[in-house]
């Protein structure tokens, strides 16, 4: 994996976002920033280009299946990697995230090793597409 | 629906009426038999909808409405809501206070191990930066705890809508609750008069002379 990667963070609850960056910096990524929701998630990504977001479901404002579907329609971001983080378990959300074009969904609460097994996959099909 | 004799009756000559009217060409005669019929028609409907407000009106007289329902709108269910925010405020502030800790720990192991130190001790406080990450990982129910409480902050505020609706509606008085002895969990900033520090308290037993 390269640990240079820039991933964004997305969530509307500053513990969750300091608990994932906390992760993400065990698994050797150490350029991480932040957004509490997708209205300043997707002004970050168009200021300052990010390599992955690793996004919340439920949130004020901008909800995170709706930053999917921005960035998906975006044509500069669109190849962008989305990786959802959520307690939102239901079939149907997940079905309509995949439809969206998501490439990785973890079920809140998870573990150290789901969030690395999930971020391993995405960067084999993201080494794959390159 | 069966129609009464007399209804029939009625009825009966106003078809009667309305065919003569036609057949002599009487236009607005014939239109004005028609016209009632058509009243006629749409009065079970009448009927139904003053039934219906009848029994309204009797089924809200025997409900439990009354300025209960005024002090849980003005008072108790906004007060339930500023507790409920308050326990999300105040466990997300010890997971703060837990996950500064716990990445000072981190630290402070990491500047032990880059002194260089024997095989066993590494392996000790490998475990232990281990432990660590397991702590800040377990602080996730706070956002799941969170999530799960604004929901029902959020169904609170609904309910309270409501009744606060249906309470001014009735004409109801806010009822302010009496400041008893009842149990009232900690007192909270901005909600709570009945607070009092642990300055306060020692004061107050002083005084009483103990």
């Amino acid at each position: 994996m390269d640990k240079n990667l820039k991933i964004l963070i997305v969530d509307d609850f500053s513990t969750m976002r300091r608990i994932v960056k906390n992760l993400l910096n065990d698994l050797g990524f150490q350029i991480t920033s932040e957004a509490e929701d997708g209205n300043s998630a997707l002004a970050h990504l168009r200021s300052a280009p990010c390599d992955l977001v690793i996004t919340d479901w439920n949130m004020p404002g901008m909800t995170g299946i709706e930053l999917l579907k921005a960035i998906r329609t975006d044509p500069k971001l669109a190849h962008l990697p989305v990786l959802m983080v959520t307690a939102e378990a239901k079939r149907e959300q997940i079905i309509e995230a995949a439809q969206s074009g998501v490439n990785g969904y973890i079920i809140k609460p998870f573990t150290a090793q789901t969030l690395q097994e999930k971020l391993q996959k995405i960067f084999e099909r993201m080494g794959s597409a390159a | 629906m069966n129609a009464s004799a007399a209804e029939r009756e009625h009825l009966l000559h106003l078809m009667h009426a309305a065919l003569g009217a036609l057949e002599q060409g009487d236009d607005t005669l014939y239109r004005s038999c028609i016209e009632s019929l058509t009243q006629w028609r749409s009065r079970p409907i009448y009927a139904a909808i003053d039934r219906l407000a009848r029994e309204l009106t009797g089924a809200l007289a025997t409900l439990p409405i009354d300025a209960r329902l005024g002090a849980l709108a003005g008072e108790e269910l906004p007060d339930a809501r500023a507790r409920l925010n308050f326990v999300v405020q105040t466990t997300e502030e010890a997971t703060h206070r837990t996950l500064d800790l716990v990445e000072d720990c981190r630290n402070r192991i990491d500047l032990l191990r880059s002194q260089g130190l024997d095989s066993a001790l590494e392996n000790e406080l490998m475990s232990v930066r281990s432990n660590l990450s397991s702590i800040a990982l377990a602080q996730e129910y706070q956002d799941l705890t969170g999530q799960t409480i604004k929901r029902v902050v959020g169904l609170v505020q609904q309910v309270e809508q409501a009744i606060g609706k249906i309470s001014h509606a009735l004409g109801l008085p806010e009822q302010r609750k009496g400041s008893g002895i009842e149990a009232q969990g900690p007192a909270l900033a901005g909600i709570d008069t009945h607070g009092v520090s642990q300055v306060d308290v020692d004061d107050l037993l002083s005084g009483l002379g103990l």
